[in-house]
């Protein structure tokens, strides 16, 4: 019962740091506050669920990190010109069009119902060995890929696009590949959440994940691989010991929001980068 | 001609900062574009670059008419730039500011950096050096650009005169290896020490180009400066 328990953590926590590192490519590493991210995550979940009873697991979810990546492009394509808040409202309309789409395609998604009995993908154990081997090996990509020259002209568009683009650099390609690496990476945790739960809902798109997320990468800091690891860590752990204290259960949800709201306030007051960011919110 | 701007306007709401602008700009010669504030020299310096789109007319360069080519599209046709206010890329050191110009080697880096002075300062972030010499380094990376044409936007606003001397024979040496250099500056002696070529801007209209000694003594350019 109790290594379930820690199971299920591990499992989270490896969702999370997927995403949370994804994240963290496209607002850390290329200043693109992107808050379209959850929408490739249930863009990921839903094509699996989709796909999964028509073909074998080892298809359908490269395809559901496949479209997630176009879907990235998609959106790269109309906002790649815009920045800053912008940007922001443009990509959280977006995930507003996909939680729209995923609750009005009802012959395709059925609606709100969502889909039931999505295939397994293994034990639980199964599932967390490979979900943090996962992380392992997203996490020494995009390590490598940061510090390859590609990787630097992302970080050169953060900080100044016009710049950039004076050096010979196609900014509007960049923010492409940005987007759509960050997209295929979101949707394969999306794949996974779908084949763990095997229940998903147009509540994947929801708006509170979105929120839990950017916690995740302004606690870790922005531009650091190591810091969205810790993050998605730390806010994986931090409520779990209200499970254990007996408050109803009324009572938990409140309280866990209460304590994310003051972790952010004291990380924007006293460590502004976060604990390992590089580079300051803004 | 290494370029040619013809017929250029550009307006902000109803300010015309540059109007029907026509300017050629000699290969392998060091031109200066003077004028004083607000006379446009900014404003054409960004159409040419192309970080500013111009409202009215043509660019070309060896050429090649590149109006309607992008900023990296002309930069990598051998157009390199420097801004009036710097803009190194601020988080990252400045290795990458500079390997973000050329893919190369820790020693050509280097030698990039001592050529302005900066050398020992590698693996500093670019956002911690002081305003000086964050220009310097914006310098060095437009120099290890592969370029043809380089543009200065005021390169020796706020360095120190010894870095002032080292820049006219940064500038002297790019002529020497066949370069044409276009920049913007305000301090007269400089420009009329090292340039081959004056063009004079006032209004946002050509007043008049020739050489340091014609524009010297044209009233016309000491009026715009001076007033009547």
């Amino acid at each position: 019962m109790i290594s379930a328990y820690f199971i299920h953590l591990g499992i989270m926590f490896g969702m999370y740091a997927l995403l949370t590192l994804s994240l963290n490519l496209t607002v850390g590493y290329t200043g693109l506050l992107n808050l379209g991210h959850i929408a490739f995550f249930g863009i990921g979940a839903y094509v699996t669920a989709i796909l999964s009873p028509h073909m074998p697991l080892a298809i359908s979810i490269p395809l559901a990190v496949i479209l997630a990546a176009a879907a990235g492009t998609l959106l790269a394509l109309p906002c790649g010109k815009l920045r800053g808040d912008y940007l922001a409202l443009a990509t959280l309309g977006f995930t507003f069009i996909c939680g729209s789409i995923a609750r009005n395609w009802i012959s395709l998604t059925r609606g709100a119902l969502g889909i039931a009995g999505i295939q397994r993908m293994g034990s639980n154990t199964m599932i967390v060995v490979s979900l943090l081997a996962l992380v392992l090996v997203v996490y020494l990509i995009l390590k490598w890929f940061v510090s390859t020259p590609t990787g630097r002209v992302l970080q050169a568009v953060r900080d100044d696009e016009v710049a950039a683009a004076t050096l010979g650099k196609d900014v509007f390609k960049h923010k492409i590949l940005c987007l759509a690496i960050s997209a295929g990476i979101a949707g394969l945790a999306g794949a996974f959440y779908a084949h763990y739960i095997t229940f998903i809902d147009p509540s994947v798109f929801s708006i509170n994940e979105l929120i839990l997320l950017l916690s995740m990468l302004i606690v870790g800091g922005l531009a650091s691989l190591e810091g969205s690891i810790l993050g998605a860590l730390i806010l994986v752990l931090l409520p779990e010991p209200l499970r254990f204290i007996g408050f109803p259960s009324s009572l938990v949800g409140p309280m866990r929001a209460m304590i994310f709201a003051l972790l952010l306030l004291l990380i924007v007051l006293y460590k502004p980068r976060g604990l390992l960011g590089k580079v300051d919110l803004e | 001609m290494m370029l040619q701007a013809k017929n250029m306007s550009k307006s902000f709401g109803g300010v015309h900062a540059v109007s029907n602008c026509s300017i050629k700009i000699p290969k392998g010669k060091i031109t200066a574009l003077i004028g004083p504030n607000g006379a446009g020299k900014t404003t054409l310096f960004n159409m040419i670059s192309g970080t500013l789109p111009s409202d009215a007319g043509k660019v070309s360069f060896n050429g090649e008419d590149i109006t309607t080519l992008k900023v990296h599209e002309r930069a990598r046709k051998g157009i390199s730039r420097t801004f009036q206010m710097t803009r190194t890329f601020k988080n990252m050191t400045v290795r990458d500011n500079l390997k973000l110009a050329q893919e190369t080697t820790d020693d050509k880096l280097k030698i990039a950096l001592s050529k302005v002075r900066l050398q020992g300062f590698l693996d500093h972030i670019a956002g911690e050096l002081s305003y000086g010499q964050g220009r310097l380094l914006e310098l060095a990376r437009s120099m290890l650009l592969p370029h043809t044409f380089l543009m200065l936007d005021e390169p020796t606003a706020g360095v120190n005169p010894q870095i002032r001397q080292e820049m006219k024979k940064i500038l002297t040496d790019l002529r020497k290896e066949g370069k044409t250099v276009l920049f913007i500056e305000h301090d007269m002696d400089f420009v009329m020490s090292i340039s081959d070529h004056v063009i004079v801007l006032n209004e946002g209209k050509l007043l008049m180009e020739g050489t340091p000694k014609q524009v010297r003594s044209n009233p016309k350019v000491l009026e715009a400066y001076l007033g009547k």
